[in-house]
């Protein structure tokens, strides 16, 4: 049985980021393949090193906040998970949390899990862009995966800037992406992908729906194929955008 | 009489109005605003000095019981005493319900004083478009048709507006996850909303206890400078969807019971100070039941008796958009707004109950209905059978038609017809007799509806 867990879903619950689990859960029980979806809330007692696969969405100031001082009692634990190669998709505010750093909207710098080599900042005076980065997205995946296209809608203020090693998820044709300046979106380290993606972005980017599943499936040691599905409505929606 | 500049202002307004309604370039709703504020950049605080110097002397009758704004300069020669009896300036902001709340709140206000408030109805709640309804109510010499008022006013224009034209009373409705995309968060659209109450020194306050992020403006606010209002409604269920749900129970001023909901409409009772009220709301779901307390409570603050509240509330018959009956090619369809998640889910909630029903759902996503479709995936669209006919429409037709795919609504079902009125003839024609048509269109959509 594949194992997915929802992050802090009653803090990080903006942007209709459940549709990111409801994609998940669907192409698997489309496929009648087992699994379960448990939610993990503030002080709970379950281990991450129970699950394939965890999301994590992202949330108000106030909520991402509470959020913080949670995860970071579960640093090591999350970061065990991603070094065995546990499959996990952050975003948003969630991508911003598992980084090095980000700065909070009042201008103080907060510690990150530094699971991601990437540091989030306000947009500086000097930068091109001052407001909210907010927008539909297309960007092509450095994936090797087809269709090679991502769409989304993006809204952040914070910029994140990825250290150098770090390899981007995306190349961005339209948009801002991580920050606004070096056209670059996202970020995969083993088989966790952070972005900046609402949209919801996994329904109509199965193909990245499908990624996410097959490295939680070979994770998790299942022999499982992932069987094509009809997607002629997905495809429309990802295309609605390109 | 009026500075020469604001009536020049005034006239050329009218006369752009006149002109855009002539060549047919639109309803000519914000325009004319724009326009007189150009010639006129200080337009709204000569309305403003109009409206506060009626309330002034009407205040000084009721022995000054309220502060008077700051501002106001008064020279009492200058003024002719208003013989009406009752006087009041409310204003509306929050996320949902503006629209519905300030519809109902002018039905009473007419009911108390067989006059027409002042009005935005038109759903024109920008600087520039309240602008253009003031000079729409005013005639050429710059006087105003009446001296009490009712504005729905945009979150993230509410301090701009409020900054010149401050309100005897301001309703907060509630504050749900709508356009997030425009203001970044909930916790944002809070704080324009207490900059904006706090130009407004002398108001009432009046606040939906039930939404913890509405409660909370009255512990942000400094409270020798406001008299506040508060109302809750008491009901077994609660509106899903509601990120700021409080689970405590405040003390309020006005409690609604809802008695009994019914598909389109809701027995519900107001109760205030020891006085109750049972009346039949003739307006869908829970989400009215909100709108309907909210300008009731609005109301009694401007000192209405209950039986005025329960007459203008009989009065209102929807609004823009809402639970509108609409006719194309001979097929009636009952037509709601629908623009995030809350809303749309209380929609849903009341369609659902109706097994004959076949759906056109139009999501545009230009500026003004929110440019980010995620909130399709906030609203409960699980709650529609899964054979129910969707016909899909507007600029993310494809988006809506993989929420409700998600949504385990059959596919086969499904229609996706990105044109508007193709999709309507689509709807129209696929029709069976004994089945009843609902038109969920986001704002822009039912603009274009409009003009079919």
């Amino acid at each position: 049985m594949l194992k997915i867990a929802h992050l802090y879903p009653k803090q990080l619950n903006l942007y209709g980021d459940g549709g990111n689990i409801m994609a998940l859960s669907k192409r698997l029980e489309w496929r009648g393949i087992d699994f379960l979806v448990d939610q993990i809330d503030l002080d709970d007692e379950k281990k991450i090193a129970d699950y394939h696969l965890f999301f994590i969405g992202g949330g108000q100031d106030s909520g991402q906040e509470l959020v913080a001082f949670d995860l970071l009692k579960r640093k090591k634990e999350l970061s065990d998970f991603i070094e065995a190669g546990g499959a996990a998709l952050a975003i948003c505010g969630g991508y911003q949390l598992l980084g090095k750093s980000y700065e909070t909207s009042d201008g103080s710098i907060m510690q990150g899990l530094g699971i991601l080599d990437c540091e989030t900042r306000a947009p500086s005076s000097t930068a091109k862009f001052q407001d909210r980065l907010i927008g539909n997205v297309v960007a092509e995946l450095l994936l090797d995966i087809e269709p090679k296209t991502l769409v989304g809608f993006e809204n952040h203020s914070g910029r994140t800037y990825l250290g150098e090693g770090a390899k981007p998820l995306a190349k961005v044709i339209k948009g801002y992406g991580n920050n606004g300046e070096d056209g670059y979106e996202g970020l995969i380290y083993k088989n966790l992908i952070g972005t900046y993606l609402h949209g919801s972005v996994l329904p109509k980017n199965p193909h990245l729906t499908d990624e996410l599943l097959r490295r939680a499936i070979a994770f998790a040691g299942l022999e499982l194929e992932l069987k094509l599905l009809d997607d002629q409505i997905e495809t429309r929606a990802h295309e609605a955008l390109l | 009489m009026a500075p020469w500049l604001d009536l020049v202002a005034i006239n050329t307004a009218k006369l752009a109005k006149v002109l855009i309604r002539l060549l047919r370039l639109g309803e000519g709703t914000a325009l004319p605003g724009r326009v007189a504020l150009a010639i006129s950049p200080k337009l709204l605080h000569y309305f403003s000095r109009e409206l506060s110097l009626s309330r002034k002397a009407h205040m000084q009758g009721l022995g000054a019981r309220r502060a008077c704004p700051k501002f106001v300069q008064t020279n009492e020669d200058e003024y002719n005493a208003a013989d009406e009896s009752f006087q009041a300036g409310s204003m509306v902001t929050g996320t949902n319900g503006k629209t519905t709340t300030s519809g109902i709140l002018k039905e009473i206000y007419k009911a108390a004083t067989k006059q027409d408030p002042i009005s935005n109805e038109m759903g024109a709640n920008l600087y520039y478009g309240i602008v253009a309804e003031l000079i729409n109510s005013s005639n050429l010499g710059g006087k105003l048709k009446s001296n009490n008022y009712v504005l729905e006013v945009d979150e993230a224009a509410f301090p701009e507006i409020s900054k010149e034209l401050v309100p005897s009373s301001i309703l907060v409705t509630n504050l749900f996850r709508d356009q997030l995309d425009r203001f970044g968060e909930i916790d944002t659209t809070q704080k324009l909303i207490v900059k904006g109450i706090k130009h407004c020194v002398g108001s009432t306050i009046v606040l939906n206890a039930d939404d913890t992020k509405v409660f909370e403006i009255k512990g942000l606010l400094n409270k020798q400078d406001f008299k506040f209002f508060s109302f809750r409604v008491e009901s077994a269920s609660k509106i899903s969807n509601l990120d700021s749900l409080t689970t405590e129970q405040h003390e309020t001023d006005l409690v609604t019971e809802l008695i009994k909901n019914k598909i389109g409409s809701s027995r519900i009772k107001l109760n205030y100070q020891g006085q109750s009220i049972e009346l039949e709301l003739k307006l869908p779901g829970l989400y009215n039941v909100y709108n309907a307390s909210a300008a009731a409570a609005t109301a009694i603050v401007a000192g209405i008796d209950l039986e005025t509240i329960k007459q203008g509330i009989a009065n209102y018959h929807g609004n823009f958009g809402r639970a509108e009956l609409k006719e194309f090619n001979g097929v009636q369809f009952t037509s709601f707004l629908i623009k995030n998640p809350t809303g749309a889910t209380e929609v849903l909630k009341d369609l659902a109950q109706d097994p004959q029903a076949k759906y056109l759902i139009a999501i545009n996503d230009n500026y003004a209905d929110g440019r980010d479709v995620s909130w399709l995936w906030d609203a409960e669209f699980e709650r529609l059978k899964t054979e129910s006919t969707i016909v899909c429409s507007g600029s993310r037709a494809a988006d809506m038609a993989l929420r409700l795919k998600y949504a385990g609504i059959n596919p086969q079902q499904i229609s996706i017809e990105n044109n508007l009125k193709k999709a309507v003839k689509l709807a129209t024609s696929s029709k069976k007799a004994n089945e009843k048509l609902y038109l969920l269109p986001t704002y822009t959509a039912l603009l274009e509806l409009n003009k079919i």
